[in-house]
């Protein structure tokens, strides 16, 4: 392979990642709830754990209770209510009085539950902006042809981490390369004299 | 498709820095390969190359296919995992004798400059050598496995990505280690005697049973996020976790037994030396072939040098600049999202550019359309005039750099299409007349604020336009990438190649090159901020033309984020007047702020230094050293609107099609889609990082062919680091402040 068939090939590597990594969700995240939903036996998985304010991840995986057989196919909806029922953090118009915005609920479209992305039966992530700290009540209804379920549960948010602990491995990149070469310039001055007193 | 292998195909995680990296050594390792095989062909066989890539699969098998998704819920995918990366990637990545080809396929300066200092350090070297003998490597192997594998850590590993990220690097580390002292991949000392060898394996596999079979044999299940993780084809825990094990016993041991059998073989038959010797004494085969290489080498080459197709560039440009004239004059000004002129230059030009010059060069002005119109002003022969001295070097362009700077913000440019148009039109309208007036180049070389802007930038580009042979040009007598000839003009900068340095001025055109005589100039790789500062020094103008770049870039991003914002509005509330208070805070910021910054620096360095060199020579040899700050903020900046507005186009192209009765597309579904904010601050923080870095080798550089003694340079750059360090740290504090995308797309 010549160098440059080979640079090609690194390239198109690095672009075909990049390209497929916004859509890649690897991380199955941890199981925050287990429970029953009408006929059907429901798994949640979130991530980050813990859950903190900012963007999560959430995967429901369904099954029959009867059987244990997979469900691919459902409609799911994720129900989430900041504390106290309304999340005032979303809309600063209101200027954080009454009622300002109602529970943010996300139902996940059919077609990606359909594409069944991790295994068969496991749905499809889907981001859920936590806006506030606190407990939050959840519901997760599930509908698969007639039969219909819903689980509910609630779930603790921890407020926002700190900008250090969400970007550490960015912030960690001048100290490590700083001192990576401050040893590369110390090796470069020790070096140096003994090579003028060799000539 | 079956659902399940449906499922299976389709759960990737393509993590781009375990891809690039993967993607970088392989490309790395592939390069000085080749140059290594053919001078050592008996030694480097085209199976090494054949075992690594084969590593390199596995590791990308173990970390971006599905066996990384299903591992969280089910221990043996989980073991998998572990077992390609410490069993099967790194005995294949020894095969491969990386070392030599690895440090072969880097840029030249960069290992002899770089890592060469580092590698030839006795205390490493020493190091390295104590690390890999049999006994502390067989020691690092069971301890990293062994802790990992207790509940605790194995349970955080789980509910972690960042420490589960750092066990497979523990685990692939550990992996490398013991495999090291019994395949010793050259250019390594002479490796621990083969019995010795055989025992290690031997005692590895004990410990492998041992631990394969607690898992194996156990009656209860040891972590507790697999007995809460959904059971997988309805597979229990505890079953999950005793097949776990025995894939463990069996898996673990078949490398081990291979390593036994290759080991007691060549005991039996030939010794590793006549191996050796007789590899060493086979005709060298025929040398890679090169012609493809080569072919595209020069297809690329021609089309570089191809002043039809940089023509072609440039009218392509001409046209887009046209479009936004056109629609900024006449299309819509209430959503300057839905213009052109409010999309084209603000979201993409801005963007594309400084991802151009990160990656290549200064290439807007190598396709600059408004020196098209110099193209035109060629054609009239008659008498120019004389550039007036006063108006000589970079204070005209560094004005109208610092006059934009204000103008963007004070008129909100961004916001206003008509505005924008103007600006285009009179840009165009200055350069021909400048040209038309005056000698070829004066608008790009003294007045040009956007060239000015890409030619402090083109310091950290990879790319330089250089001579190619010191001694070629030391005896041409024509000067012809000066003076031009019949085949191209020379320089329309007045660059002379045999005195350039950096890339400052440089337009990109490649005129030098084409009008060389000798092919004795081309585009040379360098190391990125190489050129910044080095040769002689620059002088006052440009120096500060390189502070209000950086400043600038700070100014420029920070009135886009909310406090700043309201601190402005409050200031012109006081004031009763806004463009006051824009006027104001950028006199600070891009007048005072860098004025009294590079001179405490210049004499905080002086005073420690204890030098008598004049300040403002201090200022304008040292203040090279903040472009790199200053770059990688613009970078951040106009790269985060090109990622959340990346579909912007769209909508506004949809609506200007429509308006013009050329509709191809249905106005109702206006197609769009760009990266999230929130998901980009990472990547700010890192890119900003990356600048300070590279500024601060910079300044030390620069500051090292100051002074005599390395204390001394210290003291004198260490301000400088200090500013640039506080820089970074005002950069950091706008990534993560709400933006106030004022008329702007995003996501």
């Amino acid at each position: 392979m010549s160098r440059w068939t080979s640079g090609c090939v690194a390239a198109l590597l690095a672009a075909l990642a990049s390209l497929a990594a916004s859509n890649a969700r690897g991380d199955a995240g941890h199981v925050v709830a287990v429970g029953a939903a009408g006929p059907f036996e429901v798994h949640v998985l979130a991530a980050p754990a813990p859950l903190r304010v900012g963007a999560s991840e959430w995967s429901v995986f369904v099954r029959r209770s009867l059987g244990g057989a997979a469900v691919t196919g459902a409609e799911v909806a994720i129900d989430a209510r900041p504390p106290g029922g309304f999340d005032r953090t979303r809309d600063p118009g209101s200027g954080g009085g009454a009622a300002a915005r109602s529970a943010a609920s996300t139902p996940v479209p059919a077609a990606r539950l359909l594409a069944g992305r991790l295994l068969d039966g496991r749905l499809d992530a889907r981001g859920v902006p936590l806006s506030s700290p606190g407990v939050w009540p959840l519901e997760i209804r599930v509908r698969d042809g007639d039969d219909a379920g819903s689980l509910t549960f609630e779930v603790s948010v921890e407020p926002a981490a700190s900008p250090f602990a969400r970007h550490w491995r960015a912030f960690a990149l001048p100290p490590v390369a700083l001192a990576l070469f401050a040893l590369q310039q110390w090796r470069v001055l020790r070096r140096a004299p003994r090579r003028r007193r060799r000539r | 498709m079956d659902p399940v292998a449906s499922a299976v195909l389709a759960t990737w995680s393509l993590e781009p820095e375990v891809v690039v990296g993967l993607a970088l050594a392989t490309f790395v390792y592939l390069r000085g390969f080749r140059e290594i095989r053919a001078q050592l062909p008996g030694r480097f066989p085209a199976w090494r190359r054949g075992a690594f890539l084969a590593g390199i699969g596995a590791l990308g098998l173990a970390l971006v296919s599905p066996l990384d998704a299903f591992a969280a819920l089910l221990l043996q995918v989980h073991m998998v995992q572990h077992w390609l990366l410490m069993m099967v990637a790194p005995p294949l990545l020894w095969l491969g004798a990386p070392a030599i080809p690895l440090l072969r396929g880097l840029p030249r300066s960069w290992l002899e400059r770089g890592v060469g200092p580092l590698l030839a350090w006795k205390a490493l070297r020493r190091g390295l050598d104590r690390l890999t003998r049999p006994v502390v490597a067989w020691m690092v192997f069971a301890l990293t496995t062994l802790g990992w594998h207790l509940p605790a850590a194995y349970d955080a590993a789980l509910g972690s990505r960042d420490w589960h990220d750092l066990e497979h690097a523990m685990f692939l580390g550990a992996g490398l280690l013991f495999w090291y002292p019994i395949q010793s991949p050259w250019p390594s000392p002479t490796p621990p005697a083969r019995p010795v060898l055989v025992l290690y394996l031997g005692a590895a596999a004990v410990f492998n049973t041992a631990l394969s079979a607690t898992f194996a044999f156990a009656n209860r299940v040891f972590y507790a996020s697999y007995q809460t993780a959904p059971r997988a084809w309805g597979i229990q825990a505890l079953a999950d976790q005793n097949a776990a094990g025995a894939f463990l016993w069996v898996g673990a041991s078949l490398p081990m037994l291979i390593g036994v059998v290759a080991l007691l073989v060549p005991m039996l038959e030939l010794s590793r030396e006549r191996d050796a010797l007789a590899r060493a004494n086979r005709p060298a085969p025929a040398p890679p072939r090169t012609r493809g290489f080569e072919a595209t080498r020069r297809a690329l080459r021609g089309a570089l040098r191809s002043r039809g197709l940089r023509r072609a560039a440039q009218i392509l440009m001409l046209a887009l600049a046209a479009l936004v004239v056109v629609d900024g004059l006449f299309g819509p000004q209430q959503v300057s999202a839905l213009n052109l002129a409010g999309v084209l230059p603000w979201t993409y030009w801005r963007g594309f550019a400084v991802i151009g010059l990160l990656v290549m060069g200064n290439v807007f002005c190598a396709v600059c359309p408004f020196t098209l119109s110099r193209a035109l002003t060629r054609r009239w022969r008659g008498r120019r005039l004389r550039w007036p001295a006063a108006l000589t070097g970079k204070w005209p362009a560094l004005g109208l750099f610092a006059l934009y700077l204000w103008a963007y913000e004070a008129f909100a440019l961004w916001d206003s299409p008509w505005w924008t148009a103007w600006v285009v039109v009179g840009y165009f309208a200055a350069c021909f007349l400048v040209e038309a007036l005056f000698p070829r180049g004066t608008f790009c070389r003294n007045l040009c604020p956007i060239g000015s802007f890409h030619f402090v930038s083109a310091g950290i580009s990879p790319l330089e336009v250089r001579r190619i042979a010191p001694e070629v040009c030391a005896s041409c007598r024509s000067h012809d990438c000066l003076r031009g000839n019949d085949r191209s003009p020379g320089c329309p900068t007045g660059l002379f190649l045999p005195t350039k340095q950096g890339s400052l001025d440089c337009t990109f055109c490649l005129d030098c090159v084409r009008a060389c005589p000798h092919d004795n100039a081309g585009l040379v790789a360098v190391s990125p901020g190489s050129g910044l500062g080095a040769g002689r020094a620059p002088g006052l103008d440009v120096a500060a033309l390189m502070l209000v770049f950086c400043f600038g870039a700070f100014a420029n991003a920070a009135a886009m984020v909310a406090p700043v914002a309201a601190w402005k509005d409050a200031l012109a509330a006081g004031l009763g007047s806004e463009v006051g208070a824009t006027a104001l805070g950028f006199g600070l910021a891009l007048v005072a702020a860098p004025a009294a910054a590079a001179l405490a620096c210049a004499w905080a360095g002086r005073a420690i230094a204890r030098t008598d060199t004049a300040l403002l020579a201090l200022v304008a040899r040292l203040a090279p050293a903040l472009v790199p700050v200053g770059f990688s903020m613009w970078l951040a900046h106009f790269s985060f609107h090109l990622a959340t507005g990346a579909g912007a186009l769209a909508p506004a192209a949809t609506r200007a099609l429509r308006d013009a009765k050329l509709s191809l597309v249905s106005p109702a579904s206006p197609w769009t889609f760009g990266l999230s904010a929130a998901g980009l601050e990472g990547v700010e923080i890192a890119v900003l990082g990356a600048g300070l870095v590279v500024g601060i080798a910079v300044a030390w550089r620069i500051a090292r062919g100051l002074a005599s003694r390395p204390g001394a340079a210290f003291a004198l750059a260490l301000p400088w680091m200090l500013l640039a360090t506080a820089l970074y740290v005002a950069g950091v504090w706008i990534a993560l402040q709400p933006m106030e995308m004022r008329g702007m797309v995003m996501r």
